[in-house]
């Protein structure tokens, strides 16, 4: 092997040139953070709604619907909570558990009529999970045979309760026979001025009657299936509701006109007899909080609603009552700015207390009554002023160095609207407005003078540039306030419908420069 | 509304961090130009299987180090600047222009960590154990305008943001043969791959279009994302990118294979040539966390409808939806990748006994940018030292490189690099290829 060993000015260069080699390493070796912020400037969509007034209501939870009717025609309905009630919250199941002492061979069991009206007469009733037990006792020292028949009452099949019995004696002083627990369920029981009567023949061993000593009849409960009869007059508190119409939330003045707004009343009755809903007041209340009471003949007079017959049982009848500017003062007070109805009824179950008018209910029986303003989109705006106030958070956007906003609206309404936004600091000091010189005018759509229906949409596109010396009033805000301007054709006095295709479509993006 | 988790950084932090570990290494080792025809080292010559030391015997070859780092377009050294100790910002102000419509970064580091080299007789027999980093990345120079001036300059055109990107590190267990036949040299290397960490885009297709209108964005993308155990995608808002390329003594996972090839010889007295096929083969990458992301969709985003948030106490939040823009799905699925095969052609003349001059031609096959190298190179031979020179064109860029083999002893310290002005500043040029290494020969 040859192995090296000399050293020269040669060598001295050679390794001079391993040393840079490893020496000489870029300055980047040592990065330790490296910064891939962007700064350039990005154009980005932000907003693209195309919103339609049903399209919004179904987006929106509340009280309102909005309806259409077959030449595309809206109406809003604000409703109010449902009132339903059923049999049972209102003929509670009775629980028994006192014992009935049979006091006779032919001895009357009272129907426990304290749960219905005072007038109440059974005709005849289904039994609903109902039980019975018996207690029989002698102190005769010899066996007893025993029939207990109760005439009222008849098995699913008709068959009439009829039930035999032996005491055997076992030579203690009283001989006792408790019998196992028997299911009534849906047996009938026939009303016999409002009694059923038990009877009992008993016999010593010799075949002659004799009476027991005693006689418990238990039921474990009280409860119906279905019953039928005469329930005499009732009356109940319906609880009273709000309606509460959003159609001016957000109203700062000018005016709404709607034409032909009315309040329905919807009812749903399965009970077997008249029920009559009596208003006792019907108040609109106002934007600046005043009340006018509704006045007209359903006021007076009240609506009494369908029933379903004998023949109809398990039945709903629905009817439906309308408070329109033919039979009500609403007209002339929902333009008020109506921004809630209460109502004060109350249920009358037949009101004509009329003890020839059998009726009946069953266990499913119930009655639910729907009130809603139906407010036909018909109508015109003058003048009207909308604002409403938003929170906003910029919170984390200290990158922004300009931004500029493109707005393209277009509006399919038969109303020209004004937009100005004014941004606000957490005092509530206004800091800035979107549109500096002038508020954002979109124009209404041309509109059919014979039809009254939109043709063509108005369209209107803006900038919206926020520079670096106004950028921070954007960033810096926590509220937004718009204020939004509404008016219709003609200085707002030509009523039209809206329809259902009508849009604003409203398209926004912008352009950000990042600063760095 | 944009935020400032978008403005503030794209997480492809981790892949500019293996880029910086390329230069921090490339004054020290590889595309190895130099070492074509290098005929007086008492080790195996990585370019040339075929090579046969002189002496018979053991060598031991120590760790070494070797880093290539090739570069099209703008240099990084151009736009990575440094505005505080250790910490660099991205500025392309001064190069936007210089940027081409395709531009490439090829980094490669290969660390030699072990090798045992025998000759008796004619044969050389080698074994070798060491670590190898590979990554390429071709990318648009919308993709950098896109950066720098934002999208507002090209609204109502098409940016075509593709990028075709591959970085992965495996292990390297290789066993070469070469044998001195008289007339020619011949020589082969097996190897045994296993795979550590991979990341590849193969033809990634991303265009962005913005619409005049209110700047709707449209996006065509075509993407395939190979990954072994390095990133993680749920949305351009949630991504990792966590490229862990070292570990030396993995084996045993993502295995592949690949050989080199090599014959070399004389024509004469004074006249030799060499040819070399290295790194033919590929890796598998099946271990547990090897997932294929694909995004094939053309998507857009238009802006968020209001209605979507009037009965809702959610921020309207525009980013969340941006952010969607680009998705991608992921499946278990194994691959494989081909390594960055090279070819090398090398001819050389000895003038005197002290002077070599020669010529070569280099292809280095990294995924996307193959990179071509020819040039020419001289060796002066001074007692048992060397020194050299080398003038080449790498992609067409002139490169001035020196070398040294250093006899001290039994120790050889072998060093080299392609470009002088790459050891002063590897990340201020367009190549930069160095390597040491350090052998003792018993």
């Amino acid at each position: 092997m040859n192995h090296r060993s000399s050293f020269s000015f040669f060598s001295g260069f050679c390794l001079l040139i391993s040393v840079l080699l490893v020496s000489g390493c870029s300055d980047i070796s040592s990065t330790e953070e490296v910064d891939v912020a962007l700064n350039g400037e990005y154009a980005i969509p932000l907003v693209q709604t195309e919103a339609r007034i049903l399209e919004i209501a179904e987006s929106v939870s509340g009280n309102s619907v909005v309806k259409v009717d077959p030449d595309g025609k809206l109406t809003v309905f604000y409703t109010a909570p449902p009132v339903q009630k059923f049999a049972n919250e209102i003929f509670e199941s009775v629980e028994i558990s006192i014992p009935l002492f049979i006091q006779d061979t032919v001895a009357p069991i009272e129907f426990p009529v304290e749960v219905f009206p005072t007038n109440f007469q059974l005709d005849r009733a289904v039994f609903s999970d109902v039980s019975i037990r018996w207690q029989f006792m002698t102190t005769l020292e010899e066996n007893v045979t025993l029939n207990v028949t109760i005439p009222e009452l008849n098995d699913p099949n008709g068959v009439v309760y009829s039930r035999d019995y032996v005491l055997n004696y076992q030579g203690e002083a009283e001989t006792i026979l408790d019998t196992e627990q028997e299911s009534l369920d849906l047996w009938e029981v026939i009303g016999n001025n409002n009694e059923v009567f038990v009877n009992y023949d008993a016999r010593n061993e010799a075949g002659e009657r004799i009476e027991l000593d005693r006689i418990v009849l238990n039921f474990n409960r009280l409860d119906f299936e279905y019953i039928e009869g005469f329930f005499g007059r009732e009356e109940e508190q319906v609880d009273g509701e709000v309606i509460t119409v959003g159609v001016y939330s957000t109203w700062l003045s000018g005016g709404l006109w709607f034409e032909n707004p009315k309040v329905r009343i919807e009812g749903e009755n399965a009970f077997g007899f008249p029920v009559e809903a009596q208003f006792n007041s019907v108040d609109f209340t106002t934007v600046d909080g005043q009340t006018f009471p509704m006045t007209g003949d359903l006021i007076d007079n009240g609506v009494l609603f369908k029933h379903p017959t004998l023949a109809e049982v398990g039945e709903v009848k629905l009817d439906t009552f309308f408070f329109t500017d033919e039979n009500s003062n609403i007209q002339e007070i929902f333009n008020n700015k109506v921004t809630s109805v209460s109502f004060d009824i109350d249920a009358i179950a037949n009101p004509d207390d009329d003890p020839n008018v059998t009726g009946f209910m069953t266990k499913q029986s119930y009655y639910k009554v729907v009130t809603n303003v139906e407010l036909p989109l018909f109508g015109y705006a003058n003048d009207l002023r909308l604002a409403d106030t938003f929170d906003i958070d910029f919170d984390g956007y200290d990158k922004l160095e300009s931004a500029e906003f493109k707005l393209i609206m277009e509006n399919d309404f038969p109303f020209d609207v004004t937009v100005q936004g004014f941004l606000m600091d957490e005092n509530n000091n206004i800091t800035d407005s979107l549109f500096t010189e002038e508020r954002f005018f979109l124009p209404a759509a041309d509109i059919d003078a014979v039809t009254g229906i939109a043709t063509s949409a108005g369209e209107e596109t803006a900038f919206i540039p926020f520079d670096a010396s106004r950028i921070n009033n954007v960033t810096d805000a926590s509220k937004v306030a718009f204020l939004v301007g509404l008016e219709s054709l003609n200085n707002g006095e030509v009523p039209l419908w809206i329809y259902e295709d009508y849009a604003l479509k409203l398209r926004l993006g912008a352009k950000i420069k990042l600063n760095d | 509304m944009i935020k400032k988790e978008l403005l503030k950084s794209f997480r492809f932090g981790s892949f500019v961090l293996v880029m910086l570990l390329s230069i921090c290494s490339s004054t020290l080792f590889s595309q190895d130009l130099h070492w074509i025809g290098l005929d007086n080292i008492d080790q195996s010559n990585p370019l040339d299987p075929s090579y046969v030391k002189v002496d018979s015997g053991f060598t031991l070859v120590l760790p070494g180090l070797s880093a290539t780092l090739v570069q099209d377009g703008p240099v990084l050294g151009d736009y990575f600047k440094e505005t505080d100790l250790g910490v660099f910002k991205l500025d392309f102000t001064d190069v936007i222009n210089d940027f081409d419509g395709e531009n490439g970064l090829g980094a490669e580091i290969a660390i030699p960590l072990i090798e045992l080299d025998w000759r008796k007789g004619k044969g050389m027999i080698s074994l070798s154990y060491g670590l190898r980093v590979m990554s390429d990345l071709v990318y648009q120079k919308d993709l950098i305008n896109l950066f720098h001036f934002g999208n507002v300059p090209f609204i109502g055109e098409t940016m075509n943001l593709g990028i075709d990107a591959s970085a992965f590190s495996y292990t390297e267990l290789a066993l070469g043969y070469s044998r001195d036949m008289g007339f020619i040299n011949v020589g082969a290397r097996v190897k045994l791959l296993s795979g550590i960490e991979d990341l590849s885009i193969a033809d990634g297709k991303l265009d962005l279009y913005t619409d005049p209108d209110i700047y709707q964005l449209e996006v065509d993308s075509d993407i395939i994302i190979n990954s072994s155990g390095s990133f993680d995608y749920n949305g351009l808002d949630d991504f990792s990118l966590d490229f862990n390329p070292v570990n030396y003594f993995q084996f045993g996972k993502n295995m592949g294979f690949a050989f080199d090839l090599g014959i070399s010889g004389d024509l004469g007295d004074k006249f030799s040539y060499q040819l070399a096929a290295l790194d033919i083969g590929s890796i598998s990458w099946d271990g547990d966390s090897t997932f294929v992301y694909t995004s094939q969709d053309q998507t857009s985003f238009e802006g968020l409808d209001l209605l979507d948030f009037f009965d809702d106490e959610q921020d309207i939040v525009v980013e969340d939806s941006l952010y969607q823009i680009l998705e991608f799905e992921k499946e278990s699925i194994s691959y494989s990748t081909d390594l960055y095969k090279k070819f090398i052609i090398g001819v050389n003349y000895q003038i005197t006994d002290a002077i070599d001059l020669g010529g070569f031609y280099h292809i280095n096959q990294y995924s996307k940018s193959p990179i071509s190298s020819f040039g020419i190179s001289s060796k002066y031979k001074f007692r048992n030292q060397t020194a050299s020179l080398l003038i080449a064109a790498v992609n067409g860029n002139p490169v001035v490189g020196l070398g040294t083999v250093l006899n001290l002893g039994p120790v050889q310290l072998i060093a080299t690099t392609d470009n002088v002005l790459g050891v002063l500043g590897p990340d201020k040029v367009k190549y930069s290829s160095s390597r040491v290494g350090l052998n003792v020969s018993f």
